[in-house]
């Protein structure tokens, strides 16, 4: 269908009359003939006749199209399916009902139900509709789905009421005389607080029917924790809200497996609170929290998983062609972080890359390369300093040549140090090399403060690449002469940790000490500031992106398994809020300054809906333009001339 | 060429014999009038020559145009204006009186005077009429009053005068203009020339018609008034040549779309009827 983004200069139309006035009136202006005498030719009555021949007729009809292109240009034309054309009728009303889960408690779906009706009887003109789920145009279908509408299924998502208005917007057809936006809802805080529109511009009257302002509080779940706890248990808390203004003795449920428990809580008025249970560890692997109904009843059930979370990635960058020490090292290492991990609730897993062309693994937590050398290539490098930059973390122990790994750690922008020797403890009577004491503000010194840095103290060093740092990098363990044993360079989000020595017998004997396996693991969660993994918690409505899978949409609360993934979609706890905004302010925020509903001039509110045919016009008048020009042209007539 | 297929000449010769002045020599041809024979020479040079002359002018012709601009219509059947046509046939005319011996003078006059070549005979002053015809430009309106009085005052002693016009809506004016026909001593000629439109008025579309001499417009369907125009039309040409008559002026219509030849032979021939 047509549409037209100026519709008022459509008016211009009439102009077509023009032309036809002109045709009429050019048809008793005859041809001018000079003749010698005019003694004996008497005026006559022009017959009709005289200019009715199909030429003229022709080029009025010519020119009447060339008009009515032009004018029909100049008031963009657009060209809609028929699937989105409105039956229009002159006057339109698009009814927006928040279906937001909020709108399932209070007793709200009754209200809603009294409102509809009246809109139904009292708004005249065509009737479309509008959710956060569904749509309708002005017409016959809007007006069935009004009339059908339920309102007790709500959807227990969060509304997006701007994205509804804008939505709206676009229902209205250019043609409407007047059009007018309706909206049902709750007006809920968390919800509309953002919400803004110029409807008043566009000459879109508002009307807003608050349903539900006369709420009470609310008890809501507002989520759970979950944590390991000693002996083999779960601690899980169970967070609520109590927005009642009264106190609330709570009986709180907890069910996993088939097994159930329950525990009371009181919650003081407008304060939250948390039930503790504590369940034995791998046990169970769902559970479901609940309260007592209550008049919002979607946030009195929390869904979550009682799996242990995602075991991380720890990835070995080893020589490919073979360095005994290299593999040695990667075994102590590998060792450490499977044995300092064992009993934790966050599990690493160890992988080794492949140095095969695109492989990657974004996912990994750390990259450790031992005896780090010209073997990585610079695809390999680029990868490494991607990972860090994106908050991995780096573990480097040199290679057989350290001047080499400076170099190539320089030239990558991993960190600048300047090569100072191979220092050997053969040099000084093998005397080995201890480690100096951490001050309070390193961040190992809390882990290794007191007895616990005993055994650190009396490592030795055989051997470690002497160097001096230079730039944005930290010394986190050093020799008791001041040479760094272990360095940290910040990189994007991310870190890299050097060593200078390495973890074989004839560099050191760190990873024989105990303090090794507390050591890897301060490094691995990043001196302990790196919280465990969490499987993925969203609300109903939110998105999951994979990565090269199909996107994961959370339409009900529930578990859900996802790839490798375990997901819990609950209510989110925006809808549970009991706080509504003023009517008035709503209004204000949409346009409708001063009036509930007010009514604009309407005007065409084009969101460059459809097809532009402006062009196209354009052409078609060009066309007729030339000929009618090319019609009109001088030709040879009768002539007294010589 | 015109002139040379049509009859010999205007009029019947009043004065007869050769002329008397000495034109040239030509060599004696045997039976020739002896007394033509230049004896002087003969003695001088012992060849017979005889002396010819030069003819004398008979009568004088006039040729008098009207340039007003109606005479600049020219219609689709016809191949060119109805001035050009008269300047042709006076051309032609004017070919024949000169072979004639006659002196020609043309007169030419739309509001004002146009041209005047004073009579004369010779090829010169042939040329020099046909110049003078060539430049003849059809404009303003007709003043036949101003033009006849201009001329009658500078007409000689006798003479013939050859009108060409359209003679519209003159036909009350002309013939009291034209009353010197009635002198002995004048033979008055008038060649009504129109275009072959004038008098049937062949046009199908509704017109606008403007007068050609004046600013005037009339708004007319040609097939509604097309009878009562040929009636009327026809009146006053009857009306014009009865006029003239009576004046004693030869009156003859000639429509532009006629061969010149045929209108001039038609001409004459109906003069040389007339004696």
């Amino acid at each position: 269908m047509l549409t037209f983004t100026y519709p008022w200069l459509l008016w211009g139309l009439a102009g077509l009359a023009l032309p036809v006035l002109a045709h009429m009136v050019h048809r008793h202006t005859t041809k001018r003939l000079s003749f010698p005498s005019l003694r004996f030719i008497r005026i006559s009555q022009i017959p009709r006749k005289g200019r009715s021949w199909p030429t003229d007729l022709l080029l009025l009809l010519l020119r009447l199209l060339l008009l009515a292109a032009a004018i029909i240009c100049v008031a963009g034309p657009r060209w809609l399916p028929q699937d989105a054309i409105p039956s229009v009728n002159g006057e339109e009303t698009i009814v927006f009902i928040d279906n937001s889960s909020s709108m399932g408690g209070w007793g709200i779906p009754a209200e809603v139900s009294d409102s509809l009706l009246k809109v139904i009887q009292e708004e005249e003109g065509g009737l479309g509709a509008i959710t956060f789920s569904d749509k309708t145009l002005p017409g016959e279908e809007g007006f069935a789905f009004l009339k059908g509408y339920d309102p007790t299924k709500t959807r227990q998502f969060k509304g997006n009421p701007q994205k509804a208005i804008n939505e709206a917007i676009s229902l209205f057809s250019p043609e409407g005389a007047s059009q007018k936006l309706i909206i049902i809802s709750d007006f809920q805080s968390s919800d509309w607080q953002l919400a803004s529109a110029q409807l008043d511009s566009l000459g879109i009257a508002l009307k807003l029917i608050p349903v539900g302002q006369k709420r009470g509080g609310n008890i809501s779940i507002l989520g759970v924790r979950t944590s390991p706890a000693a002996d083999e248990k779960i601690r899980i808390w169970v967070q609520l809200a109590n927005q009642t203004g009264e106190e609330q003795n709570l009986k709180v449920k907890l069910e996993a497996g088939s097994d159930e428990w329950i525990k009371e809580i009181a919650l003081k008025p407008d304060q939250n609170g948390q039930a503790q249970f504590l369940l034995p560890r791998d046990e169970y692997f769902k559970a479901k929290a609940s309260i007592g109904e209550d008049v919002y009843a979607p946030d009195n059930v929390y869904h979550f998983w009682l799996m242990a979370p995602p075991a991380r990635k720890v990835e070995f960058f080893l020589t490919p062609n073979g360095d005994k020490i290299g593999e040695e090292e990667a075994f102590f290492l590998r060792t450490a972080i499977i044995s300092a991990t064992a009993n934790e609730w966050q599990k690493y897993l160890v992988t080794h890359h492949s140095f095969k062309e695109n492989e990657d693994a974004p996912d990994r937590e750390a990259v450790f390369i031992p005896g780090f050398g010209k073997h990585l290539k610079k695809d390999d490098l680029s990868l490494i300093l991607d990972h860090a930059m994106s908050g991995g973390k780096v573990v480097v122990t040199p290679g057989s040549s350290p001047a080499e790994m400076l170099s190539i750690l320089r030239e990558n922008k991993f960190l600048e140090a300047d090569y100072r020797g191979l220092k050997e403890s053969s040099g000084r009577g093998m005397q080995p090399y201890r480690l100096a004491g951490l001050p309070e503000s390193n961040p190992l010194g809390r882990l290794f403060a007191g007895d616990a840095g005993k055994d650190l103290y009396l490592s030795q060093v055989h051997k470690f690449v002497a160097l001096r740092p230079r730039g944005e990098i930290r010394t986190i363990l050093s020799i008791e002469d001041g040479d760094p044993l272990l360095l940290q360079r910040p990189l994007g989000k991310g870190s890299l940790f050097l060593f200078t020595t390495r973890f074989h017998g004839t560099w050191s004997d760190l990873p024989l000490r105990n303090s090794f396996l507390p050591l890897v693991r301060e490094i691995l969660t990043g001196f302990g500031e790196q919280k465990d993994s969490k499987w993925p918690r969203i609300s109903v409505g939110d998105t999951l992106t994979g990565n090269g899978t199909e996107d994961f949409k959370g339409n009900e609360p529930g578990l859900f398994q996802w790839n490798d993934q375990l997901v819990a979609v609950n209510t989110p706890h925006e809808e549970s809020i009991p706080d509504v905004l003023d009517v008035e302010l709503i209004s204000e925020s949409l346009g409708a300054v001063g009036s509930l509903s007010s009514k604009g001039t309407p005007i065409s509110h084009e969101e460059n809906k459809g097809t532009p045919l402006g062009p196209w016009f354009a052409l078609l008048a060009m066309g007729l333009f030339l000929a009618e020009s090319f019609w009109v042209r001088p030709r040879d007539r009768h002539s007294n001339e010589d | 060429m015109v002139a040379e297929g049509v009859y010999g000449g205007l009029h019947k010769s009043i004065h007869h014999g050769r002329g008397t002045e000495f034109f040239q020599y030509r060599n004696y041809s045997p039976g020739e009038d002896l007394k033509f024979v230049d004896w002087k020479v003969f003695a001088r040079s012992n060849n017979l020559y005889s002396k010819t002359f030069e003819e004398e002018t008979n009568t004088t012709c006039y040729l008098v145009l009207d340039t007003s601009a109606s005479m600049s219509y020219k219609g689709s059947r016809s191949p060119c204006h109805k001035l050009r046509y008269a300047s042709m046939a006076a051309a032609a005319l004017a070919y024949l009186a000169n072979r004639q011996g006659d002196a020609v003078g043309l007169y030419a006059y739309g509001e004002e005077i146009n041209e005047w070549i004073e009579p004369r005979t010779g090829q010169d002053h042939l040329q020099a009429v046909y110049h003078a015809l060539n430049r003849l430009k059809p404009e303003g309106q007709s003043g036949h009053k101003n033009g006849w009085s201009t001329l009658l005052n500078r007409l000689p002693g006798r003479g013939i005068v050859l009108f060409f016009s359209d003679m519209l809506e003159a036909e009350s004016e002309l013939p009291e203009l034209l009353k010197f026909g009635q002198s002995i001593r004048y033979d008055s000629l008038a060649l009504q020339i129109l275009d072959p439109d004038e008098l049937d008025l062949p046009y199908n579309e509704a017109l606008e018609f403007s007068a050609m001499e004046e600013r005037k417009f009339i708004p007319a369907y040609p097939e509604a008034i097309r009878e009562n125009y040929q009636q009327r039309m026809n009146g006053f040409c009857k009306k014009l040549h009865d006029s003239l008559a009576g004046v004693g002026a030869q009156h003859m219509r000639v429509h532009t779309s006629q061969s010149l030849g045929e209108a001039l032979g038609f001409f004459l021939h109906h003069r040389e009827r007339r004696g």
